[in-house]
């Protein structure tokens, strides 16, 4: 039996990104998957390197647009513990807040791509119209609709006031509502369920043999969650529970996001009545006090993100920058599922894992011409990159 | 046949405004912390180039204008995070409202 290549991409019309999948196919069913990764490469982790820490903090920022909250925050969390720097606590709510702020619009995103991609419009509309009055949030706290330019090292950049707690609470209660319609639409409008549920499938056992991060492992029934297993800012303080689903398929994907977008208001609120008074940040020295190193994990609105960091002592620029984003750790997983599904369903499942290309593409050591990778050790990279 | 329950929601959409505004016409209220276009206050400014050096988009040069150092900002490179208003010990640079900011030539670009 002989099967064909279906080449999508690098520019795509079903792809929002740069990126390529080599699909083996037998008739209409998909029967293996190569994907090709470093369309939208831009050296940032070198970039970084060259910088200050607080250019730096600008530059995370463009990693990715979307999840531009996300970013900051963990190389805030990393060059801050790297520096042995505590932050106030009111800085932790209110990076807290506009992080869940983040989450809520990036899962509306995702979601209205999602309902767009197989066919149901009308949704679309509306998951962006609501999403409309998150950025308009976003835009009131910290002054642009999506570059937020929001945490720095040592805290926050501005302060939310009386005003401010209402206009949230007043957005968040009515978004909530139609949240929880949309909620029931996704539970049993037949397109929907014709589209999504069964569709991608993907075991618990091979999410976590393959390392699945964030809405896709728990998708799957794996209990993964950052801000339940090592909670950073201010999550140790409010409640949250994991949302988990056992299905392991497209529909359950998307129920997780629906669920965390309601799971997220809460969190707001909470932060918002339990959040102390105080100074909003702190001062930082320009150059790093000690050499040392400083790792950080959050929970980003597509899985588990990593930005670890070495400084060196007296200098103003990191020795080393890391980072680990969480759609790089769901290809292995998204091929798996994509293997035994029809073409058309393609863009869903691409789309379920909420995959974000220019985050994923940074570093990968890999000779275009022979395939052959390399790994190198981090001193004798840094030895390079100073040649 | 059941009905599909976004129908009540659409009906409900067919009778209300649309969401959109006619853009150039009518223009969204902006948030009071907005980031747009900056305001330089040139006599304010000592000319201390702390500004140009801490921007992260390398968009500020000094400039000498009959004898005063004071900043430019290149608004095709800014990324308005604003971090020069923090920076600025005189408070020289403000935030300003404006964001319809496209141009034909470079030199318009240039905030002086
Ligand atoms: S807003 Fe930011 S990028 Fe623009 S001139 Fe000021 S420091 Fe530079
Ligand atoms: S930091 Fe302020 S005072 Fe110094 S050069 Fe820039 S605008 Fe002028």
């Amino acid at each position: 039996m002989s099967s064909i290549d279906l080449i999508v991409g690098p520019i795509h019309p079903a792809l929002h990104e740069p990126e390529r999948f080599v699909f083996k196919i037998d008739g209409e069913i998909v029967v293996d998957v190569e994907p090709r990764l470093g369309y939208v490469h831009r050296g940032i982790e070198k970039a970084l390197s060259e910088r200050t820490y607080i250019k730096d903090i600008y530059l995370v920022e463009r990693v990715c647009g979307i999840c531009n909250v996300a970013h900051t925050l963990t190389a805030a969390q990393a060059i801050e513990q790297a520096f042995g720097v505590e932050v106030p606590r009111r800085s932790k709510y209110l990076r807290t807040i506009v992080h869940e702020l983040n989450r809520l619009h990036s899962h509306l995103l995702i979601l209205g791509v999602v309902c767009e991609l197989i066919g149901f419009d009308t949704l679309f509309m509306l998951f962006w119209r609501d999403r409309e009055v998150i950025m308009d949030l976003i835009e009131m706290i910290t002054g642009n609709r999506v570059m937020s330019a929001y945490n720095i090292i040592g805290g926050v950049r501005r302060n939310i006031g009386d005003f401010e707690v209402t206009q949230i609470k007043g957005v968040l209660s009515s978004l909530a509502k139609r949240v929880k319609q949309y909620k029931k639409v996704f539970m049993d409008d037949p397109t929907i369920r014709a589209r999504c549920a069964g569709v991608g499938y993907l075991s618990r056992a091979k999410a976590l043999a393959l390392g699945a991060v964030g809405p896709t492992a728990r998708g799957s029934g794996l209990e993964l969650d950052v801000r339940v297993d090592e909670p950073y800012a201010a999550y140790d303080e409010v409640k949250y529970c994991a949302v988990i689903y056992n299905d392991g398929d497209v529909w359950a994907r998307l129920m997780v996001r629906l669920d965390e977008l309601l799971a997220s208001m809460e969190v707001i609120n909470e932060c918002l009545d339990k959040m102390p008074s105080g100074p909003i940040r702190v001062p930082v020295p320009e150059a790093a006090p000690q050499s040392a190193e400083g790792v950080s994990v959050i929970e980003a609105p597509r899985g588990e993100l990593i930005h670890h960091v070495y400084t060196k002592r007296d200098d103003d620029k990191p020795f080393r920058y890391r980072i680990r984003t969480p759609t790089y750790a769901n290809i292995p997983a998204v091929c798996e599922m994509l293997k035994g599904c029809y073409i058309a369903d393609i863009p869903a499942i691409l789309a379920s894992i909420d995959p974000c290309f220019s985050c994923t593409d940074r570093a990968a050591l890999i000779d275009t011409n022979s395939g052959e990778k390399r790994i190198i050790d981090i001193l004798s990279l840094a030895r390079r990159s100073k040649k | 046949m059941r009905l599909p329950s976004l129908i009540r929601e659409v009906w409900a959409n067919l009778l209300k405004k649309p969401a959109t505004v006619k853009y150039p016409f009518e223009k969204l209220p902006l948030s009071k912390t907005y980031r747009g276009k900056h305001e330089l206050m040139r006599d304010r400014c000592v000319g201390c180039g702390l500004c140009a050096k801490i921007c992260p988009a390398f968009a500020i040069t000094m400039r000498s204008v009959y004898g005063k150092v004071s900043p430019e900002v290149d608004l095709a490179k800014c990324i308005f995070c604003y971090q020069c208003e923090d920076v600025c010990p005189r408070g020289a640079i403000k935030r300003g409202k404006e964001y319809e900011l496209a141009s034909w030539s470079r030199n318009e670009m240039i905030v002086r």
